[in-house]
């Protein structure tokens, strides 16, 4: 990126105190929400998307990037405290950070978290800046033949990594994702589909109910449903920043910053995918890999590392491609729409200066989630001590405002109570959420594209196979599906038995 | 089992789908099959439809499996370790705040679902409970109002 477009953003919020402010209050929400077990990145981002619907578009921006920040940081509060991740991406966290908690070392382990929180984000929102130009430029080749490929390569992927022991339920979430998003009127000549007759459908279903029912309302009735109780440990000493602790296992840092970069640019996985990855390759290429587990250092700042620099990953294909690294991302996507921006290749070609806002905002989130996770923490952590009886509806009514606030409508409500049993049942049955929100976010930029196409051409299907970044695309998704097909019983038999032939005395 | 019975709902509520979209005309004076509102979905449908069955039938051989193996999972008591009696009780509050918005200002609507369910679900003594629902009560309805008057957002 132009450095012009980045200092002329960073300019421009250092004079709007008010902005500033805006990203404390996104960012302070964010940590508290990180902080509560069930309560996900996704559900704060679309509750504080249809709270701040009002705000300009700007400040809406900050509350947000503040809020996404501030939760994947929060979260290690509770992972640390009482051994429940506060988000799905600080489960690595709770490996090494309750160990370093029940030893007497909660105050340093969370102080350790921050600083990697910190550091990982600003490697994240650095490549954020270099990249999304180059990728710009890229996105500025791809055609209609391979905007249809990129969302259904996006769906399936996402299904295949979110659902690993399992891709099959991936891939039927991913597709009735791209189901529902077919509901109400047609993108080309405004025919009613699946309406029932009912004029509220003629639009379909909105983007934040979905979203809030989806991942929120699931949460808050499986929390009802258990009866959890925590211990938490309060008694904290001073929390410090350890940027000298933290810089000794620079390679670790550096590391995990890259791995969370590339996860986060791959669509629909997210934070706690590259938590686990940079996790798991600190823990290999450890001196002392034993450690891990018992309370490691090193695990704990990989992990933290990793699934921050995931956020900036996160974000450079929604401004690119407008395809969603992850479902916080598909928030922030349906965000600046709703905003008036148009997130694309365009975007960023004829608009950097929007991209140069973005990124300052993000440092500036970033730096706000560091100065009030040291500060506040000890008053923070007694947000865990409230019952979940309590806490619950509370959560519940939050989601019905937020669900209502975009279009005033009851029956917003209604499709985010909907929604929200199918998100229930779907976890039940082991179908992820993540695939069924991401086709329904791409759903239409798939159909659009497929339908643009074949007119373009006639019917002639031609192009979508010959193209060459259709065929990369193509080959992509027929890999994906491959490495993630499980061969059948009998054979598998047959590869057993030509490997015991081809080499004899090894299984 | 549940794959088994996941894998139905999915079939049935695909081929809905599917003839739903096929009953969209694919050729008019305003399009040819290829630009048809039902194009798309009807392939979604049956791509859904083809998955769900091949998940069914999976289910189903591992149901038949530990049918002849004589596991026998108890899907009572699972059902009652499942929490379902709680969340019926959820859902039950939930479906009678739904019906109150409307009818009741959304924070007195509000408090008495918080009041109702923390009492319902407490795990401690009633007078805690009581006291905790009033606080939270309170806060939500002074959240509510700052939501409104800060951000300008409309309440149900």
């Amino acid at each position: 990126m132009d450095l012009g477009s980045l200092f002329a953003g960073l300019w421009r919020l250092l004079l709007d105190p008010l902005t500033i402010a805006f990203v404390f209050v996104g960012a302070q929400a964010g940590i508290i929400f990180g902080m509560m077990p069930g309560l996900t990145t996704t559900t704060a981002l679309s509750l504080l998307t249809g709270l701040t619907f009002s705000l300009p578009a700007e400040r809406a921006i900050a509350v947000l990037m503040g809020a996404y920040v501030g939760s994947v940081t929060g979260g290690s509060r509770s992972a640390i405290l009482i051994n429940i991740p506060g988000t799905p991406a600080q489960a690595a966290v709770c490996l090494d950070g309750y160990p370093l908690a029940r030893q007497g070392r909660a105050a340093e382990a969370i102080g350790l978290s921050v600083t990697a929180s910190t550091i990982g984000s600003l490697f994240g929102f650095v490549m954020l800046a270099l990249f999304t130009p180059m990728l710009g430029a890229l996105a500025l080749r791809f055609g209609t033949w391979e905007f249809f490929w990129l969302a259904i390569v996006g769906v399936v992927v996402a299904g295949g990594l979110t659902a690993p022991t399992d891709p099959l339920k991936g891939w039927i979430a991913g597709f009735l994702g791209l189901l529902l998003a077919t509901v109400g009127q047609d993108g080309i000549h405004a025919f009613p589909r699946f309406t029932l007759g009912r004029t509220e459908l003629s639009g379909g279903f909105a983007l934040i109910p979905v979203l809030i029912g989806a991942y929120g309302i699931p949460e808050v009735l499986n929390a009802i449903r258990k009866r959890e109780r925590f211990v938490v440990q309060t008694r904290l000493d001073r929390v410090l920043p350890r940027f000298a602790e933290v810089l000794v296992h620079k390679w670790h840092i550096f590391r995990s910053g890259v791995i969370g970069l590339i996860i986060g640019i791959i669509p629909g996985v997210g934070s706690d995918v590259a938590s686990w990855i940079s996790y798991d390759t600190a823990r290999r290429a450890s001196r002392k890999p034993e450690d891990f587990g018992k309370g490691s250092i090193e695990g704990l700042i990989a992990a933290e590392t990793g699934d921050n620099a995931c956020i900036g990953g996160d974000i450079i294909p929604v401004l690119t491609f407008a395809v969603p690294g992850s479902a916080p991302a598909a928030v922030l996507l349906a965000a600046l729409t709703i905003h008036g921006l148009r997130p694309g290749p365009l975007l960023v070609l004829e608009q950097p200066h929007v991209v140069g806002q973005i990124v300052a905002i993000s440092l500036v989130g970033t730096l706000a989630v560091f100065v009030l996770s040291l500060l506040w923490v000890r008053q923070m952590v007694r947000v865990l001590l409230i019952p979940r009886s309590v806490l619950m509806p509370a959560v519940f009514i939050i989601c019905v405002t937020g669900a209502y606030a975009l279009s005033a409508r009851l029956f917003d409500v209604y499709v985010m109570v909907v929604f929200g049993v199918i998100g229930l049942a779907l976890g039940e049955l082991g179908y992820p959420v993540a695939p069924l929100v991401l086709g329904f976010i791409l759903g239409p930029m798939a159909e659009d594209n497929l339908r643009r196409g074949l007119t373009l051409t006639g019917g002639d299907p031609t192009p979508f196979l010959t193209r060459p970044i259709s065929l990369v695309l193509v080959a992509l998704l027929l890999t994906s599906v491959v490495v993630r097909t499980p061969l059948p019983a009998w054979m598998r038999q047959r590869v057993l038995i030509w490997r015991t032939q081809a080499r004899p005395g090894v299984s | 089992m549940r794959d088994a019975l996941g894998a139905a709902f999915l079939a049935v509520l695909s081929v809905t789908f599917a003839v739903a979209a096929a009953r969209i005309p694919f050729e008019t004076s305003l399009w040819v099959w290829y630009t048809s509102p039902g194009f798309f979905p009807l392939l979604m449908a049956l791509g859904l439809a083809l998955f769900s069955v091949a998940i069914g039938y999976r289910g189903f051989l591992t149901w038949r499996t530990r049918r002849t193996t004589g596991e026998s999972p108890g899907w009572r008591a699972h059902v009652r370790q499942w929490g379902a009696g709680r969340l019926i009780a959820a859902l039950v509050m939930i479906g009678a705040f739904l019906l109150l918005l409307g009818r009741l200002p959304f924070t007195v609507a509000s408090a008495m679902l918080i009041t109702a369910m923390t009492l319902a679900f407490r795990d401690d003594s009633l007078l805690h409970s009581l006291r905790a629902a009033a606080a939270g009560a309170l806060v939500i309805v002074a959240l509510l109002l700052f939501f409104t008057r800060v951000f300008g957002i409309p309440l149900p």
